[in-house]
């Protein structure tokens, strides 16, 4: 074992990581602003990634054409997520939090069925540019390009949320309205607006992760529920609504499961589920979560 | 509870019916009733503390699956016959559900949905990797039960009287001094510990019993397709029983059953349709959510209420 | 709001009707066969090539007058992953839509919750998709078949293979559930036991489903095998060759493994180089070899505008031995068809094959050998295929009773 290993070892968890951040994110800020836990952000994922795949297929389907699908799936995936909360979200703000979970667990079998049905059985290959795919040597050891783009996209996302969330007047409102709703609509403020933004821009952040992780695998039917039940972890670990806590949270799995193969591979598979499970017994909340009772 | 004559004398009626469809039906549809009295179980189970006791849980099949590898390893491993491992099962049931309700009710709300979801997930990792004791991926297939219960008429019977048996017990519940603080708990937690009850001990309880129904729920589908297997604990079947109270009518008593009995004829009829029946379970699951959030059953009893009352 | 529940209620109504009376519908003169696949989830794509390959091969038994002067009818349905699923649908098609025969499968486990539903209704099972050893041995009865080879031969196709590769150091990557962990125990036990004794550097274990990877490549990296054995199938292999080539890892090690014509199709030029893969069915091996294999070949991309992939031959091998059976026994008793499978020899695109009459399992061989990118297809291909014959990796009659007479 070599310092460059170790390195490596670093960077592969830390990519893992920040891939899981970039979804669990979405989720986070979602449940933190709305209440509403959201099973249908990782079918939004998936939907993402296949409409990334069609965008550069309309586009003749050579790597470059990679950015359009970058700034066009995300968007998509945007507007239809504001689509949902106004139609199907807004109606049950007044009842129990289970019609809420009931709509959206709906759009997840609604979502995945019509992508099977659009976009068949095949695995699809989404190809990255030329100069995202090349690889870089750094003090002997040798990493993709890629995976150093996404954990800086990672670390860019949790910078822009936190100065969104606190250095911004929009972003005042928002917490307000997460942390007393009805304090805030007193003060003449449109929530309706904001649970809108926050839920397109949650739909947006899933379809962003969707489309950055297309070129890592082959856009297939199953990719949803992969990766939900992590980001769902990463979200307990690090408190529900807590971006913060959502972002270290990734970084602890994503580099605990890292060292967790290399030491002790029998049981690496069960790490997240294992601090999970520790996480829950010792504070139920998370982290980084408030406890309400 | 309007009408007690009719209450008590509506479900025996309904009893004898299913005796009777018992002594006609083939073998084919008597197999699809006793899904129907299985899930309607499940589903009851879950109604109990989320319709009455206002919990919503995401993870009930653990419950409904641990149930079900109890009973499933206890026939393998012991040589015990069905009903004293149902027994044996329901009771480790009652135990493991004490711990994930000790555990889970230090939550409330969403965040209790979503421990009971984290644990049911652990408990699904766990019967995934544990390939001695739980059969791993694979699961536990062929397990021998005694020829009599084997015959679908048989043990059609026996279902019946189960299920019928349990919700018995589970109206005798909801119409005890406890099941109407759980009912408070729900409507006004603060205002019914004002009243002075223990709403921990009192929620923990509900939480109990209901664990336990899943698991004879659970116990009983093994007597019925003798074989267990990780799906019956994963998140998705905890779906189920949510999606059939709502399907039937939460906040009703036999929302539950109803909502099974449909749930099952839906997939069937939709299965035979199209491979693509998730689209249609999912869109009618929106429609019926967006427009008649009361459910079918909430319906029919809003319809009926006029003549029970006249009847009194 | 009353209209409308009014109404939903009465379409609710029809359809519990429409599934009472479904049983009663008589079936006239075609003759009902079922399908019973994993249309959701992971596995969709490789149902999906053996349900193609089936409706293929029933347009062609039509084509020519049907069998014994019926025609044949297939319908599908979708199990999922849900074992109970695909025992209940079998159930339903077998009783109430008088199926004569249930093809199709899934995961190890949907197969065997269907299996024991065929067993006790006494209907054929004639498994294309699914493999686990337990189909035909632990859990095997006289009414399935199974047409690609099971887990356990895999695994011996592997370890000839293997056995005349100069590597002696390995790692592993494969998804944490039984079939890959009997498969990698079995390997390692039956290269012992042939005097070749390998050092495993590394063992990682992936859930099933896993697409993010990027965690096990730098470790698997850091062991320094000669070579790696790849458990992994479907999506995650994609995903795994994909992220595996970004990071260089096969720049470093030689690789082999359940590397199928799915993934190579999948990753198009992407597939990197120096990777060995293995077949239930390579297209291109078969349509060199046989002349069914090409016109088999030719005829499924006409109509389907794509490759046949492993599982295209096992499911169209599948309905044509059926139909061979059939008219063995010279009637659609299930019962006769049964007996008459066991021992069958018919032939396919794979050349003249045989039904084990012990097991029911078809002699089909392993292709395996390095994967080479190919102009022609678009895609890589084993070039040039090794196939490693039934006879050579399964257990013998005698093994098989011996399993059979402890159960």
């Amino acid at each position: 074992m070599e310092f460059s290993d170790i390195l490596d070892i670093i960077v592969g968890g830390l990519t893992s990581g920040m891939l899981l951040f970039m979804v669990a994110a979405g989720l986070t800020l979602v449940f933190g602003v709305l209440r509403i836990i959201n099973f249908s952000h990782g079918a939004i994922y998936m939907l993402a990634a296949y409409i990334s795949y069609s965008v550069m297929a309309l586009f003749g389907n050579a790597p470059n054409t990679y950015w359009m699908a970058l700034l066009i799936a995300p968007i998509a995936v945007a507007v239809l997520g504001a689509l949902i909360e106004v139609f199907l979200l807004r109606p049950m703000y007044n009842r129990e939090h289970l019609m809420q979970l009931l709509v959206t667990y709906a759009l997840v079998l609604v979502i995945v069925d019509a992508t099977k049905f659009l976009w068949g059985p095949d695995p699809k290959m989404v190809l990255l540019p030329d100069i995202l795919s090349g690889r870089i040597a750094i003090l002997g050891a040798t990493f993709s390009v890629y995976s150093l783009v996404l954990i800086l996209i990672g670390f860019l996302t949790m910078a822009g949320l936190w100065l969104f969330l606190n250095k911004t007047k929009l972003g005042h409102i928002i917490r307000a309205g997460a942390f007393d709703p009805e304090m805030t609509e007193a003060l003449g403020i449109n929530l309706k607006f904001i649970y809108t933004f926050i839920f397109s821009l949650g739909a947006w952040m899933a379809g962003l992760a969707g489309v950055l992780i297309a070129p890592l695998t082959t856009v297939s039917q199953g990719m949803d529920s992969s990766v939900l039940l992590d980001a769902f972890a990463v979200v307990v670990i690090g408190g529900m609504g807590s971006i913060g806590g959502a972002f270290l949270a990734s970084i602890l799995v994503g580099l605990g499961n890292s060292f967790g193969l290399l030491w002790i591979a029998g049981i690496a598979i069960a790490f997240t589920f294992i601090v999970m499970a520790v996480v829950l017994v010792v504070r139920p909340w998370g982290l980084f979560g408030r406890p309400i009772k | 509870m309007k009408s007690n004559r009719i209450g008590t004398f509506l479900p025996l009626l309904f009893l004898v019916f299913l005796f009777l469809l018992g002594q006609i039906l083939p073998n084919f549809y008597l197999r699809i009733i006793i899904e129907m009295a299985i899930l309607g179980l499940f589903a009851q189970s879950l109604n109990l503390i989320m319709g009455y006791g206002g919990m919503i849980s995401f993870g009930h099949a653990a419950f409904y699956g641990f149930g079900a590898y109890a009973v499933a390893i206890l026939l393998r491993d012991t040589g015990m016959s069905l009903v004293p491992a149902i027994l044996t099962g329901t009771v480790l049931t009652g135990v493991f559900g004490f711990i994930v309700g000790a555990i889970c009710l230090r939550a409330a709300k969403l965040y209790f949905a979503i421990l009971t979801m984290a644990i049911s997930q652990l408990l699904f990792v766990l019967v995934y990797q544990w390939y001695a004791f739980t059969g791993g991926d694979n699961g536990i297939h062929g397990l021998t039960v005694s020829p009599w219960m084997t015959d679908p008429q048989h043990y059609y019977y026996f279902v019946l009287a189960v299920v019928g048996l349990c919700f018995f017990a589970i109206r005798v519940i909801l119409n005890s001094p406890f099941g109407y603080t759980l009912r408070a708990l729900r409507d006004n937690q603060e205002r019914t510990v004002f009243l002075g009850a223990y709403v921990w001990w009192q929620k923990l309880i509900a939480f109990v019993f209901a664990a336990m129904f899943a698991g004879i729920a659970g116990g009983l589908y093994v007597g019925y397709d003798h074989m267990a297997y990780p799906l019956l604990v994963n998140w998705s079947k905890s779906a189920e029983p949510i999606l059939m109270v709502i399907l039937g009518g939460i906040n009703t008593f036999w929302g539950a059953l109803v909502g099974a009995v449909l749930f099952v004829i839906m997939e069937m009829v939709i299965g035979k349709i199209t491979t693509y029946w998730l689209f249609f379970l999912g869109a009618t699951i929106l429609i019926l959510v967006m427009f008649f959030p009361k459910g079918i059953w909430g319906y029919v009893e809003e319809k009926l209420a006029p003549f029970l009352a006249r009847e009194r | 709001m009353r209209k409308n529940t009014i109404f939903t209620l009465t379409i609710l109504l029809v359809f519990g009707l429409l599934t009472l009376c479904s049983g009663l519908a008589l079936a006239g003169e075609t003759v009902k066969i079922g399908f019973v696949g994993a249309f959701t989830g992971p596995a969709f794509k490789m149902t999906k090539d053996a349900e193609q390959a089936a409706v293929l091969a029933i347009e062609e038994i039509n084509a020519t007058g049907g069998i014994l002067g019926n025609k044949i009818e297939m319908d599908s349905r979708d199990g999922g992953n849900r074992p109970e699923l695909h025992a209940r649908l079998a159930r339903e098609m077998i009783e109430q839509e008088k199926v004569k025969a249930i093809f199709g499968g899934g995961a190890s486990s949907c197969v065997l919750g269907a299996s024991a539903v065929a067993k006790e209704l006494k209907v054929p099972y004639l498994v294309s998709v699914g493999n686990s050893s337990s189909i035909v041995w632990k859990k095997g009865h006289h009414y399935v078949c199974l047409f690609e080879s099971n887990s356990s031969m895999e695994a011996n196709a592997w370890v000839a293979w293997a056995a005349k590769q100069p590597w002696r150091t390995y790692s592993w990557i494969g998804p944490d559930y039984e079939w890959s962990r009997m498969t990698l125990k079995a390997f390692k036990q039956k290269l012992a036991a042939r005097g070749i004794n390998l050092k495993f550097k590394k063992e990682l274990w992936h859930k099933l489903g896993e697409t993010t990877f990027t965690s096990y490549v730098p470790v698997l990296k850091a062991s320094r095998p000669e070579v790696l054995f790849i458990g992994t199938w479907g999506s995650s292999l994609n995903a795994f060759i994909l992220q595996a080539g970004q990071a260089g890892l096969f720049d470093k090690m030689k690789a082999f493994g359940m590397i199928a014509e799915d993934t190579c199709i999948a990753l198009g030029k992407k597939f990197p180089q120096g990777l060995h893969g293995f077949s239930r069915g390579a297209f291109n091996y078969y349509s060199a070899k046989e002349a069914a294999g090409k016109e088999f070949t030719d005829k499924y991309y006409k109509k389907f505008n794509m490759y046949p992939g492993g599982f295209s031959f096992c499911a169209y091998d599948s309905v044509i031995a059926w139909a061979a059976a059939v008219k063995k026994a010279g009637s659609f008793d299930s019962t006769k068809v049964a007996d008459a499978l066991r021992g069958l020899k018919f032939s396919g695109p794979r050349g003249d094959q045989y039904i084990r009459a012990v097991d029911g399992q078809l002699n089909c061989a392993t292709t395996m050998g390095p994967l080479v990118y190919n102009e022609k297809y678009g895609f890589a291909v084993l070039d040039p295929a090794t196939a490693i014959a039934a006879e050579n990796v399964w257990l013998s009659v005698d093994e098989v009773k011996a399993i059979y007479s402890k159960q």
